[in-house]
């Protein structure tokens, strides 16, 4: 008897408890709630609209009313003889640029925090961060600048005065790769060293005077300190691309090449080939399918390398 | 505790901003029109019309002549117009806009786009509308109104132009002086495209700098997708190659016309002629010719197109039409179109009707202004020019896109061409060969998953291989087998067999 009176006792508790803390919180939660309502509008309704790439799509019908067509939108991405080129390009590609943009961002980030004087060091950042904000139309015709087969700086203030053939860069397959992982680099590894700078910045000091103390020098600073210390958010990062491997990005690989034909071996991925295709036909089921397709293996890839994560360091899994 | 309450107050009212910010925006439907401007015989309250155009490049004085256009609507038809620019290649912003169900009556069909069009729903079938307001275009078109349409959806009316898609090799007239080459009135003098071979010859010798030919990637006799003397029925996949006589279909890409313009194009790249970038050009001749360095280009001609090209250049000009011009159907689906987002299309068909027969509204597409940007120079008021100390470098609005209007026969002739302009287009309509397929549009729609790798590859290969950048021995047969395993063959066979079927209910 005493047992149970104590036991409702205590639940009556619990609720008072909780009670109190949601009195407590409660303007928490209401501030909470316009980014809720936010990221449901925005984030969630829309994702009915999946269907689409079901669907034999009109506008008269709208997206609901018009008739099912099964997976017949999902043919033209496999049936197509380039179904592996693109998704070998898009794929290796940005597995390229995770590992060169992550790499070339730490080595900025650390090369950037040891500047002692402040204004070089804003100078620094701003410049390397700047080709981040260009547009890739305008970085496309920079590369131009740079490639054109009768004007080019490459061919005629380079190759012709060293008496070499001027090549014609935009026929020639073998340098392409190169070329658009170079452009990558330059226009966002900026962008990556400014993540890691943040978390350089935030590591604790008194770590790096205990070890100037025990003698430790510039390097194993580096080594003992702050890779193991940018471990998470190098993880994070990586995930949060692994995630986007599928996607790749449209300007550099449409814009770069100049859409040029010969070319399109190593430079077709999934983006620029669904906007070839599907340019004159505008369908728009085709082309939702395409992009589900890519949200698909995002995710899947996404869910794997986190189980992966989770498997070598728990500590740093998203979740 | 009172940090609390003023956090709880704070917050409740940004959640009351933002549903409030939801609420306002609902569009006030029943605002009363401004008074002044509504004219008083009609107390209906005028539609809101959209037009979307193409513009060449922005002038200066594009808002005023946008305003006269409006005050001309409201006037005639009671209708507000609002006057939406788009690029002359417009096929992202209008797919975007149809997509998206933007308000939009009243717009250009990019050509070769009728069918997915229709498939997608976009525009509205014109057959039920022209019952009520055809006046005018049944005078530019009499019983051929209604030619443009799809097993019997009328998709568009045609814009009253050259029936043909003749291409056309412009060259400057005083490059060809310098060099002292003679080809006689109207290039009477040549009878093939080989014999630009030593004309090119000729004047890279004199101006070794010059481009001799270049232009933008889609416009080289062997890449681009219209004229060439046939047929292609709505489609690269499967044309006629003789279209007065012959009713089968055929791959172009296998044709010994295309292998030998290819081989052409590739000679003249391997000399030099060539501008070295034109597989990825996207600088049109016209552009390239104004700014100076450029000899010649290949464009879409028809009678009086050297007139066309000085006034677009600034060089004198010349034009070798080595096609022979067929009347095919493609360039009926060269129109305007009514948008399915319509709120009243019956208004929509209305206006589509009255621009056909408004030479003032044509006048202020085309040349803007009168008095302000083009004068009469005639007594007859056909005529025009320039006003006096205006020219080319100064004036405000010029347009100069006959071909891109609905009826720019009505409108003024600027000075160069003929008054009777619209007689001579219409015997040159009347008397070319008319192809077996005038009139027919192939329907793909069944067809879209090949007609999609098609196209990807065919973007591919005909730019590259039609400016003469790669070696055509290897690559036109990499094409070909490319295309028939994506289903070329497919399409040429429905193709061929809708084909069959409409010329035996003809």
């Amino acid at each position: 008897m005493k047992d149970k009176a104590t036991k409702a006792q205590s639940a009556g508790e619990k609720k008072l408890h909780r009670k109190n803390q949601i009195r407590k919180w409660a303007p928490a939660y209401l501030m909470m709630l316009p980014g809720l309502l936010y990221f449901f509008i925005n984030n969630y309704i829309p994702m009915t609209g999946l269907i689409v790439a079901f669907k034999k799509y009109n506008v008269r019908d709208g997206i609901y009313n018009s008739p099912w067509n099964g997976l017949q939108n999902f043919r033209f991405l496999f049936t197509t003889g380039d179904a592996v080129t693109i998704t070998r390009n898009t794929i290796l590609y940005n597995l390229a640029f995770i590992i060169v943009n992550t790499l070339l961002g730490i080595v900025l980030a650390i090369m950037i925090t040891e500047i002692r004087h402040k204004l070089a060091k804003k100078v620094y950042q701003s410049v390397i961060l700047f080709p981040f904000l260009v547009s890739i139309i305008i970085v496309s015709y920079i590369s131009f600048a740079f490639l054109s087969a009768d004007n080019g700086l490459i061919n005629r203030t380079i190759l012709e005065p060293l008496g070499k053939e001027s090549i014609s860069w935009y026929t020639e397959k073998k340098y392409w790769p190169f070329i658009l992982t170079i452009v990558n680099t330059w226009k966002t590894a900026g962008y990556s060293s400014l993540l890691y700078i943040a978390a350089i910045t935030g590591i604790d000091d008194t770590l790096y005077e205990a070890a100037k103390i025990d003698g430790a020098g510039k390097f194993q600073q580096i080594w003992r300190i702050t890779l193991p210390s940018l471990v998470p958010t190098i993880i994070t990062l990586a995930l949060l691309n692994i995630g986007r491997i599928f996607h790749a990005n449209f300007g550099l690989f449409y814009q770069v090449p100049m859409n040029s034909g010969s070319l399109f071996d190593v430079t077709n991925v999934i983006d620029t080939y669904v906007y070839r295709a599907l340019l004159k036909i505008g369908n728009i089921g085709m082309a939702s399918a395409a992009g589900f397709v890519q949200s698909v293996v995002g995710f899947v890839l996404v869910y794997l390398s986190n189980l992966l994560v989770r498997k070598l360091s728990p500590d740093d899994a998203l979740f | 505790m009172k940090t609390r309450t003023l956090a709880s107050i704070l917050a409740i009212f940004m959640v009351l901003t933002l549903l409030a910010g939801c609420n306002g925006s609902a569009p006030t439907s029943d605002s009363v029109p401004s008074s002044g401007e509504t004219p008083s015989v009609e107390n209906e309250k005028p539609y809101d019309l959209t037009l979307a155009i193409t513009v060449g490049s922005d002038y200066p004085d594009q808002s005023k002549v946008t305003q006269a256009m409006q005050e001309l609507v409201l006037k005639e038809l009671n209708m507000n117009l609002n006057l939406v620019l788009l690029p002359s290649s417009p096929e992202q912003q209008l797919m975007l806009m149809l997509a998206g169900g933007e308000d939009l009556d009243v717009f250009p069909l990019p050509s070769g786009n009728a069918m997915s069009y229709i498939s997608n729903g976009y525009i509205q079938d014109l057959g039920p509308l022209l019952e009520k307001h055809s006046e005018n275009i049944k005078k530019v078109y009499g019983d051929e109104y209604n030619i443009a349409n799809i097993s019997g959806f009328v998709y568009a009316i045609p814009i009253n132009k050259e029936r043909d898609y003749a291409g056309g090799m412009i060259m400057r007239k005083d490059i060809l002086d310098a060099c002292g080459i003679d080809v006689g009135e109207n290039c009477s003098k040549l009878t093939c495209l080989d014999d630009m071979t030593a004309i090119f010859a000729a004047v890279h010798e004199k101006f070794p700098n010059m481009i001799v030919f270049g232009g933008s990637h889609i416009y080289t006799p062997a890449s681009i997708y219209l004229g060439r003397g046939i047929d292609n029925l709505g489609n690269e996949y499967g044309v006629l190659l003789d279209p007065a006589n012959d009713t089968k279909l055929v791959n172009w890409f296998e044709s010994e016309e295309y292998l030998h313009r290819v081989q052409l194009m590739r000679e003249w790249y391997q000399a030099g002629y060539v501008q070295k970038d034109l597989s990825t050009s996207t600088d049109s001749g016209t552009a390239q010719m104004r700014a100076g360095n450029l000899f010649c280009d290949f464009d879409l001609v028809k009678p009086y197109r050297d007139v066309e090209a000085e006034l677009a250049t600034g060089y004198p000009c010349v034009v070798f039409n080595f096609d022979e011009p067929i009347k095919n159907g493609v360039t009926l689906s060269d129109g305007w179109c009514i948008a399915s987002q319509s709120k009243n299309p019956e208004k929509a068909m209305e206006f589509l009707d009255w621009m056909y027969g408004s030479a003032e509204f044509m006048n202020l597409w085309n040349w803007g202004i009168e008095g302000e940007h083009w004068s009469y120079i005639d007594g007859n008021k056909i005529l025009i020019d320039y006003p006096e100390g205006v020219d080319m470098n100064s004036v405000g609005y010029h347009q100069n896109r006959g071909w891109t209007i609905p009826n720019q026969f009505i409108a003024g002739i600027w000075n160069g061409n003929p008054a009777d302009l619209a007689n001579v287009m219409a015997d040159y309509n009347k008397n070319m060969t008319v192809s077996k397929g005038y009139g027919f549009f192939f329907d793909g729609s069944e067809y879209e998953t090949e007609l999609a790798n098609l196209d990807a590859i065919r973007e591919k290969y005909a730019y590259v291989i039609g400016s003469g950048a790669v070696d055509p021995e290897t690559e036109i047969a990499n094409f070909n087998k490319e295309l028939y395993d994506a289903g070329l063959q497919t399409i040429i066979d429905a193709k061929q067999a809708q084909f069959d079927a409409w010329l035996a209910s003809k």
